[in-house]
């Protein structure tokens, strides 16, 4: 894409207008590689990053080169949307087979090479952001002589240059070395799995946009990296955007998003995302719209039963888990979109729409326009970027914005909960919305105001608790929230499986009935049995911020 | 069967724990033998540490979840009924069942079976998301014989299904954490 494909988007979602645009065609012949799961560095990750890096290239200015995972990844769509831009765009693939195979035929989208320590795992990221700059390629050393056979001169060898530094000297120095250079809009930060095993899948998208790629820790007990980091953050524009996600074992999630969040910068995970050089470049098919599977009308006028509603939403981005397995479209269920990806990665969210079942419900989300925590958006950025939410959410046919603040909150349990004065931005920003739904693991946040109820989860499923488990804490709940209606909102996590919830389902006691969020929400607006709770100062905290 | 007689026989059949088992017996810490236990939610893993002064047991949970470790102790009296403040649950942390802000619980416990278990009732308000609730809790801990593993079973008013936690005597000086 060229990627004033992006305003070009804006503009018409702020008119409100279908989603046309005024693309270029993609290429109706390209080619495909298929990818194993050996990343790990000692075997499978040198050829990868060379590959990645490669398709980032030759994705540049055209969408030549499409990689598939295997079912296992945990992106697991890798192949049902390559089959889908054969069957809805045309597109003709040709599969290549060999590392040498693909430097033959992307060997002038390189000028050269760029060589990386794989003794010293940050040398990969700085390899990387020398070759989205330089138009190269990353190698380890027993690669060099395969990419000079196909002609590739050596740009730079970062072999010896950081040895026997830590991170914080190693990313200075490329940040003194490179950074200026890079795209302001777009920073990689390429973390995840780190050690033994690496998973640099997003590569092609950092070098395909010119980014700069860091590690960088945000934790505070990292002072020299957390400094480095900010420093990353203070430079980039305004309505910026993080790709990838943190590294694992150096922070944790809740610090590295609280931190972006701070900024008013979005966040698109993760690390391992596939395909982004290559699915930026397609638009929506001609004549495409979003149409939800509404259950009810947005002015509909419900009223609750004296009986327990449960609703279940998985919003681990859909690309991520039960989509593709069995049993989908058995219960209601609800769907965190990605709304982003309507700018990187349209012919995913129309796979996902085409193949919806009528009880499958999208939402938007997480939070806003990307995965931020709102409780720390500065309040100068929170209008403008619940703003572009909403324009999102018009184009994908939603009502319902999930939320979701995980910097107080230790992983999938503890305090996912808001201000009031959060909770009182969002029923500004959004008028329209049937409701809102909040958390991740349980929270206490709850609230109606006119007829848009604000409700958080009461149960999260952790994917390995055995199923009779499952069943019986909901029960438990079901007897603890003794009135009638009593509203059960249920977070299930990316792996769950939807045959096991239908089992759980059929056990569970009293008049119970599962109904899709929008259904939810409107009984939930008529019968308020649920106490109106914000997040107190004095609430217990894991984690006490910057 | 005539009376006494029954009586003697009934003194003999726990002849044996009464004299095996004293209060003191059952100090020590207790690790979680999670494969056999019901699956936590929420934690990693626990250990046990029971303490016994006189009247007084000392029932501490050593939780672990992920890098998260926290710390709680219920003090127990056999004698009478106490209120303990800020009483410790081992609690399914993926439920939206909190403890309220202040609260004490209402716990009651006895030797039983000439000790070689104990019982611990106890009464706790929650919070929840149509607000205040209460919880019975009937923790019977269980010493198998040898003295090596501990069973503790919990039965809650708001649950059918038991809940059954086994635990291995850790070594006297492991200090080892879960």
């Amino acid at each position: 894409m060229n990627c004033s494909f992006q305003a070009i988007s804006l503009l018409f979602i702020a008119m409100g207008s279908a989603f046309v645009f005024a693309k270029e065609e993609p290429l109706k012949n390209a080619y495909s590689m298929r990818f194993d799961l050996d990343w790990e560095v000692a075997s499978g990750l040198p050829e990868k990053a060379m590959l990645v890096s490669l398709q980032g290239l030759a994705n540049r200015e055209e969408a030549q080169l499409y990689i598939i995972h295997p079912p296992d990844f945990q992106w697991e769509i890798t192949e049902p949307l390559f089959d889908f831009y054969k069957r809805k765009h045309g597109v003709s693939f040709t599969e290549i087979k060999t590392i040498d195979a693909a430097l033959e035929r992307f060997k002038s989208s390189a000028k050269g090479y760029v060589v990386w320590d794989a003794e010293v795992g940050p040398t990969l990221n700085i390899a990387f952001t020398i070759a989205g700059l330089e138009d190269g390629v990353v190698v380890t050393e027993a690669l060099i002589p395969i990419v000079q056979k196909h002609g590739l001169k050596p740009i730079d060898d970062l072999r010896g240059r950081y040895t026997g530094q830590s991170h914080a000297e190693i990313y200075s120095d490329a940040i003194n070395r490179y950074w200026h250079r890079c795209n302001r809009d777009k920073l990689m930060l390429m973390g995840g799995h780190r050690g033994r095993v690496m998973m640099p899948a997003m590569a092609d998208w950092g070098i395909r946009e010119r980014m700069f790629f860091h590690e960088l820790s945000a934790d505070p007990e990292e002072a020299d990296e957390l400094v480095l980091n900010r420093q990353l953050l203070e430079d980039l524009n305004v309505g910026a955007t993080v790709f990838g996600w943190h590294p694992y074992g150096k922070d944790t999630e809740e610090q590295s998003t609280m931190l972006l969040s701070m900024y008013g910068i979005k966040m698109e995970g993760l690390h391992n995302l596939p395909n982004l050089s290559y699915n930026c470049q397609f638009d929506f098919t001609s004549g495409f719209r979003f149409t939800n599977n509404h259950q009810v009308a947005k002015d509909a006028v419900l009223i609750a039963e004296e009986k327990v509603y449960i609703t279940f939403v998985q919003s681990d981005s859909v690309g991520i888990g039960v989509w593709t397995k069995p049993g989908r479209g058995k219960l209601p269920f609800a769907w965190q979109v990605t709304m982003n990806w309507t700018k990187f990665s349209p012919a995913a969210l129309e796979y996902f729409h085409e193949s919806a079942t009528p009880n499958d419900y999208f939402i938007g989300g997480l939070s806003g326009p990307g995965y931020m925590y709102p409780n720390n958006i500065p309040k100068d950025r929170f209008p403008v970027l619940m703003e572009e939410a909403k324009q999102l959410m018009t184009v994908l046919d939603e009502h319902v914005m999930e939320i979701m603040d995980n910097s107080a909150a230790d992983g999938n349990v503890g305090n996912a909960d808001l201000f009031e004065e959060t909770v009182d931005a969002y029923y500004e920003a959004f008028p329209d919305v049937l409701g809102f739904i909040n958390g991740y693991g349980p929270a206490r946040t709850r609230d109606l105001r006119d007829s848009r109820p604000m409700i958080s989860y009461d149960y999260y499923i952790d994917p390995k608790r055995p199923r009779d488990e499952v069943t019986a804490d909901l029960n438990e709940l079901i007897t603890l929230n003794s009135k009638r209606p009593y509203f059960l909102a249920v977070h299930v996590r990316e792996s769950n499986d939807v045959n096991s919830l239908v089992t759980v389902v059929e056990n569970l006691e009293g008049p119970v009935e599962v109904v899709a969020l929008d259904r939810f929400l409107k009984f939930a607006a008529s019968n308020k049995t649920y106490e109106t709770r914000f997040r107190k100062e004095d609430d217990p905290v894991h984690f006490k911020g910057f | 069967m005539k009376r006494p007689l029954f009586n003697f026989i009934l003194a003999w059949s726990v002849f044996p724990f009464v004299v095996s088992l004293a209060d003191s017996d059952w100090n020590g810490r207790w690790r979680l033998d999670v494969e056999h236990s019901s699956a936590l939610d929420g934690w990693t893993n626990m250990d046990v540490e029971i303490q016994t002064s006189g009247s007084e047991i000392s029932i501490t949970h050593d939780m672990r979840w992920r890098s998260t470790r926290v710390l709680k102790t219920n003090v127990v009296n056999t004698r009478r009924t106490v209120k303990i403040p800020d009483f410790f649950r081992i609690e399914a942390r993926h439920m939206a069942i909190y403890a309220p802000k202040t609260f004490s619980a209402t716990v009651s416990s006895e030797w039983l079976d000439g000790s070689r278990a104990l019982r611990v009732e106890a009464e706790l308000p929650v919070e929840v998301s149509q607000g205040d609730a209460t919880i019975r809790i009937y923790s019977e801990y269980r010493m198998g014989e040898g003295g090596e593993t501990l069973t503790l079973i919990e039965l809650r008013s708001s649950r059918n299904n038991p809940l059954v936690y086994r635990f291995r005597r850790l070594p006297v000086g492991d200090s080892s954490r879960p």
